[in-house]
C-alpha cells in the first residue's frame, strides 16, 4: 500500500470522527486492518484511480447513460445493451448512485467544491436547474454528465452521503445539514407544500426540509411518487402520493409533511426499506418482512386479501418460508427477499426469474443457487445484494459476478441482446461489483477492477 | 512411517492423490517420477521374503531328506526389485502440458475408477495465465521463434478488461448453441437451475469466466475458469486477447490452480513426494471428496459395488480408455 492511500484513510477516519481506528491504524500494520474491515478495503481500493470503474447500459434517449456517443443505428432509438464504461467513474471518486424514471445523479467525493452531479430527464428539475442560454430557458435533457447545485451553509464541511430518486423527485442526504429534495411535487412527495399549477421545471430552489432536523436521516428511498425515510434509531417517516397506501399512514390521501408512519413497524427497529413503485417492503434488526403499499399482482403475501393496504403489516409467511431475511426488494408487480444464508426467494406477477413458464406465485419460491454462479466446484457463492427497477430485477454475488433478469426492451439487462431475460444471468462486467442501481430503463453499476 | 512393513503400506496406497505439477516437464515424465519416488520407497523398506525352494535330497531307495531354502529364483537381485513402477497404477484427471505447472488430480493403484469417474464429468478447473504483450512469436509461447515485434506501453488495464469481458461475452453465449437449448426458453432454466451448464461430449472446451487480475504493460496475468480446455485452446485464448487489442500476445506460464475439488493448498510439491505425505494426501482428498454432496453419493455407490462383486463393465472400458491414452502418448513421442 503506498503512503498516499494510508494518509486518505486517516482522513477517512479523522472526517468519521472514529478515534478508536485511528488509534489502531496508527497502532498496528496497516494492510492487516484494511484486509479485515470491508469498508476500509474499498476505501483504500477506491482510492486507486486506474482499478474504479462505473458502467452503465440501457435506455439512451432520456440521457440518463450521460453518453453522447451511444447511438441508435439499427434501432429508431439510442440505447446500449452492453455494458458502457464511463471515464467519470474514473476521474471522480464515488460515493453513491441514484437511477430514476430517464435520470440518473451521482454523489462524489469532494472536488472543486461539487459533490452532486447528474444526467437525464430534467423536466420536473428533478436535476436541479439546469440551464444554458438564461433562465428563462431551462433545460429539459441533459445529455452530458452535470454538476448539480447543493446549496449548504459551509460547503467546505458538510459533505453530501446518498442520493435517491424516484419518478421525477429527488432527494439528497448530508452529514451536517439535513435533507434537501428537488423535483416533481405533484402529490407533496418533495416534502414541502402542494401549490396548484406551479411550473417544476422552471423551479430554481433546493428545498431543505426543515421537518427532518430533529430526526437523524440515515437513508432515503424514493418510490414511484412518495417517499421514504429511515432514521437511526429505526423509525420510518414518509410523504407523497397515497394512492395506494404506499406511504403507510393509514389513509389514501396524499400527504407533504414527512410524517411517522406507525402499524405493525411502531415498535420494531427497521433496517432497511425498498421501493421500485407503489409496493413497499421493510425488514428490522431481527429479519422479519412488513409491507405495505399496492397488492394487486399478489407481491405482499397477506393473511387476507386485500388490493391495496395503507398501515404496515407484518408478513409471517415469510419468516416461516424463509427465516430471517438479510435484504428486501420490490418491483413493479413483483418482490424479492434475500435470506440469511445467501438464497434469494421471488413472488408476484411478470418475469421472476424461474423461467418463462414460471409467471405467477402468491408464495415466496426460491431461485436455485445454481444460476448464481453455485457449482458443486465453487461451493461458497452466497448471494450478498438485491436491487430492483419496475420491471428488471438484479442479484449480485459475493465474487462481485452480477446476475440480471426481467424486461428488456432497451437493453437494460446489459446481457448483450435485447430479449426478455426469463432466468438470471451473468453481465460481463469489467470489475467486481460494489453498487448496481436500476432506473426503469437503465442501470448504472459501480464496479472495482478485479485483483 | 510407523511401519516397516512394505506390504501393508502397498495395500493403503489406494486413492486420488493431489500433486503439484513442475513447469517444463511433460506429465508422462511427472508421472514416472512420481511412481519411481514411491516404488523405491517401497522397496526400501521391510519387503516380501523369498518364496521357499522345496528340495529333496537323498538316495530313492531310502528315506528322502526334504530342505526347505529360501528360493534364488525369487531373490532381488535374480528377479528385480518387488516394486517396479510399471506395475502400479496412476491416471492424471486433466493432465497438464509441458509448459504448464499446479494442480494435478492423480488416482493411485484402485483410486484409478474414481480418477476415471472424475475426468468423465468434465471437471472445472482454474488457471492463472501470466502473458506478455508486443510480441508474437510462431508457437504462441515465450520460447517459439519471434515472428514480429510491436509496442504495447500504451495499453491500459480498462482496454484489457474491456476485451476480456468481450471474450467472455461471446463465449458464454456458445455454450447455449452447444447444448441446442434456446436461452429463452423454460428447459434453458431447467438446465441451468441442475448445475453449471456442463458440455456433454469432451471435445469442446467451455469457457465460464475470464478475468484480468492484473497489468503492468507488457507484462498481464489472466484468471480463467473452465472446463475442457487443453493446452492450445489456452494458447488461443492469450494470443485472440492480443488480436482485439490491435495487438500481440504470447504466453510465458500456465499455473493451474484450482482443478475439479481440489485448490493449490491440497496439492504435493515435488520435494514432497514421499509414501508417508502421499497417503496423508490421500486420506486429504478422500475428506474432500466425501465431504462433496454430488460425488460423496458416488463413493458410497462403488464401494457398494465392490462388496456385491458387481463390478460392472466399468472397469473393462476404463482399461481400453487407459490403453488408448497410452498409445496416443506413444504416437506423439515418436511423432516428436
Amino acid at each position: 500500500m503506498t503512503w498516499c492511500v494510508m494518509s486518505r484513510l486517516l482522513a477517512e477516519c479523522k472526517h468519521r470522527q472514529n478515534q478508536a481506528l485511528l488509534n489502531q491504524i496508527l497502532g498496528r500494520g496497516v494492510r492487516e486492518i484494511v484486509k479485515k474491515n470491508k469498508d476500509l478495503y474499498l476505501i483504500a481500493a477506491a482510492s486507486d484511480p486506474t482499478r474504479r470503474r462505473l458502467y452503465c447500459w440501457g435506455f439512451a434517449e432520456t440521457g440518463a447513460l450521460g453518453e453522447t456517443k451511444i447511438r441508435g443505428n439499427t434501432m429508431k432509438y439510442a440505447s446500449s445493451h452492453r455494458p458502457v464504461r464511463k471515464k467519470f467513474g474514473m476521474t471522480h471518486r464515488l460515493v453513491d448512485i441514484a437511477c430514476g424514471y430517464g435520470y440518473t445523479l451521482y454523489v462524489t467525493h469532494k472536488q472543486n467544491g461539487r459533490q452532486l452531479y447528474g444526467s437525464g430527464l430534467n423536466t420536473d428539475s428533478q436535476m436541479g436547474f439546469q440551464t444554458v442560454r438564461g433562465p428563462k430557458y431551462p433545460l429539459k435533457l441533459v445529455y452530458n454528465i452535470v454538476p448539480v447545485r447543493v446549496p449548504l451553509k459551509q460547503p467546505e464541511k458538510t459533505r453530501v452521503m446518498k442520493a435517491a430518486a424516484g419518478r421525477a423527485h429527488s432527494f439528497v442526504l448530508t452529514d451536517k445539514e439535513g435533507v434537501f429534495s428537488f423535483g416533481n411535487n405533484n402529490f407533496g412527495q418533495c416534502a414541502r407544500r402542494i401549490v396548484d399549477d406551479e411550473d417544476y421545471s422552471a423551479y430554481r430552489e433546493l428545498w431543505r426540509v426543515s421537518a427532518l432536523d430533529e430526526e437523524c436521516v440515515v437513508d432515503i428511498v424514493c418510490g414511484h411518487d412518495h417517499s421514504l425515510f429511515l432514521t437511526e434509531s429505526g423509525k420510518v417517516l414518509s410523504c407523497g402520493n397515497g394512492a395506494d397506501g404506499q406511504t403507510g399512514l393509514g389513509h389514501y390521501k396524499a400527504c407533504s409533511t414527512p410524517t411517522l408512519v406507525e402499524g405493525d413497524i411502531k415498535d420494531e427497529k427497521i433496517v432497511k426499506i425498498s421501493s421500485a413503485s407503489d409496493t413497499v417492503l421493510a425488514i428490522n434488526d431481527k429479519g422479519d418482512v412488513f409491507g405495505w403499499g399496492n397488492n394487486e399482482y399478489f407481491q405482499l403475501p397477506l393473511e387476507q386479501i386485500s388490493q391495496q393496504v395503507n398501515t404496515p403489516t407484518y408478513l409471517p409467511r415469510i419468516r416461516k418460508q424463509v427465516g430471517a431475511v438479510k435484504d428486501v426488494a420490490s418491483a413493479g408487480s413483483a418482490s424479492m427477499v434475500l435470506s440469511e444464508n445467501g438464497e434469494v426467494f421471488v413472488w408476484g406477477h411478470g418475469l421472476l426469474g424461474k423461467g418463462p413458464e414460471f409467471t405467477f406465485s402468491q408464495e415466496p419460491s426460491l431461485i436455485p443457487m445454481t444460476l448464481f454462479g453455485y457449482s458443486a466446484f465453487r461451493e461458497d457463492v452466497k448471494v450478498s445484494a438485491l436491487s430492483c427497477g419496475l420491471t428488471t430485477m438484479a442479484a449480485v454475488n459475493n465474487y462481485g459476478d452480477l446476475y440480471t433478469w426481467g424486461k428488456n426492451q432497451y437493453g437494460q439487462l446489459g446481457l448483450g441482446h435485447r430479449y426478455d431475460q426469463y432466468h438470471p444471468m451473468k453481465v460481463s462486467l469489467g470489475g467486481s461489483v460494489i453498487k448496481v442501481c436500476c432506473g426503469v430503463d437503465h442501470m448504472v453499476a459501480m464496479c472495482l477492477a478485479f485483483k | 512411517m510407523q511401519t516397516t512393513d512394505a506390504q501393508l503400506v502397498w495395500n493403503r496406497l489406494n486413492g486420488i492423490i493431489c500433486i503439484y505439477k513442475p513447469p517444463m516437464i511433460p506429465w508422462m515424465k511427472t508421472r514416472s517420477n512420481l511412481l519411481t519416488k514411491l516404488s523405491t520407497e517401497l522397496n526400501e523398506m521391510q519387503c516380501r521374503p523369498q518364496r521357499p525352494h522345496v528340495n529333496i535330497v537323498g538316495d530313492t531307495s531310502q528315506k528322502l531328506n526334504v530342505e526347505v531354502n529360501p528360493s534364488y529364483a525369487d531373490h532381488p537381485l535374480a528377479i528385480g526389485p518387488r516394486y517396479i513402477p510399471q506395475e502400479m497404477k496412476a491416471l492424471f484427471v486433466r493432465p497438464l502440458g509441458s509448459l504448464m505447472s499446479g494442480v494435478c488430480v492423480v488416482g493411485i493403484n484402485k483410486g484409478v475408477g474414481t480418477a476415471f469417474y472424475l475426468k468423465k464429468i468434465n471437471p472445472v478447473s482454474t488457471f492463472r495465465i501470466t502473458g506478455q504483450l508486443g510480441i508474437s512469436t510462431d508457437d504462441k509461447t515465450a520460447y517459439g521463434k519471434i515472428l514480429f515485434r510491436c509496442q504495447s506501453k500504451h495499453i491500459q488495464r480498462i482496454n484489457v478488461d474491456k476485451v476480456v469481458a468481450m471474450i467472455e461475452a461471446t463465449r458464454r453465449k456458445s455454450i447455449f448453441a452447444l447444448t441446442g437449448v434456446h436461452p429463452q426458453s423454460q428447459a434453458a432454466y431447467e438446465m441451468l437451475a441442475q448445475g453449471l451448464s456442463r458440455p456433454v461430449e469432451t471435445k469442446y472446451p467451455v469457457l465460464y469466466s475470464v478475468k484480468c487480475i492484473d497489468l503492468n504493460a507488457p507484462d498481464f496475468t489472466l484468471e480463467v475458469v473452465t472446463a475442457n480446455e487443453h493446452y492450445h485452446y489456452l494458447l488461443d485464448l492469450v494470443s485472440e486477447m492480443g488480436f482485439r487489442l490491435r495487438n500481440a500476445a504470447i504466453t510465458t506460464s500456465i499455473q493451474c490452480i484450482r482443478c475439479c475439488y481440489f485448490s493449490l493448498e491440497d496439492a504435493l510439491l515435488k520435494k514432497h513426494w514421499t509414501l508417508q505425505n502421499v497417503i496423508d494426501n490421500m486420506s486429504r482428498c478422500d475428506k474432500i471428496l466425501r465431504s462433496n454432496k454430488q460425488f460423496g453419493e458416488f463413493l458410497h455407490r462403488m464401494e457398494k459395488e465392490e462388496m456385491t462383486g458387481v463390478v460392472a463393465h466399468e472397469k473393462d472400458t476404463l482399461e481400453e480408455y487407459e490403453a488408448g491414452e497410452y498409445e496416443e502418448e506413444a504416437k506423439m513421442k515418436k511423432k516428436m
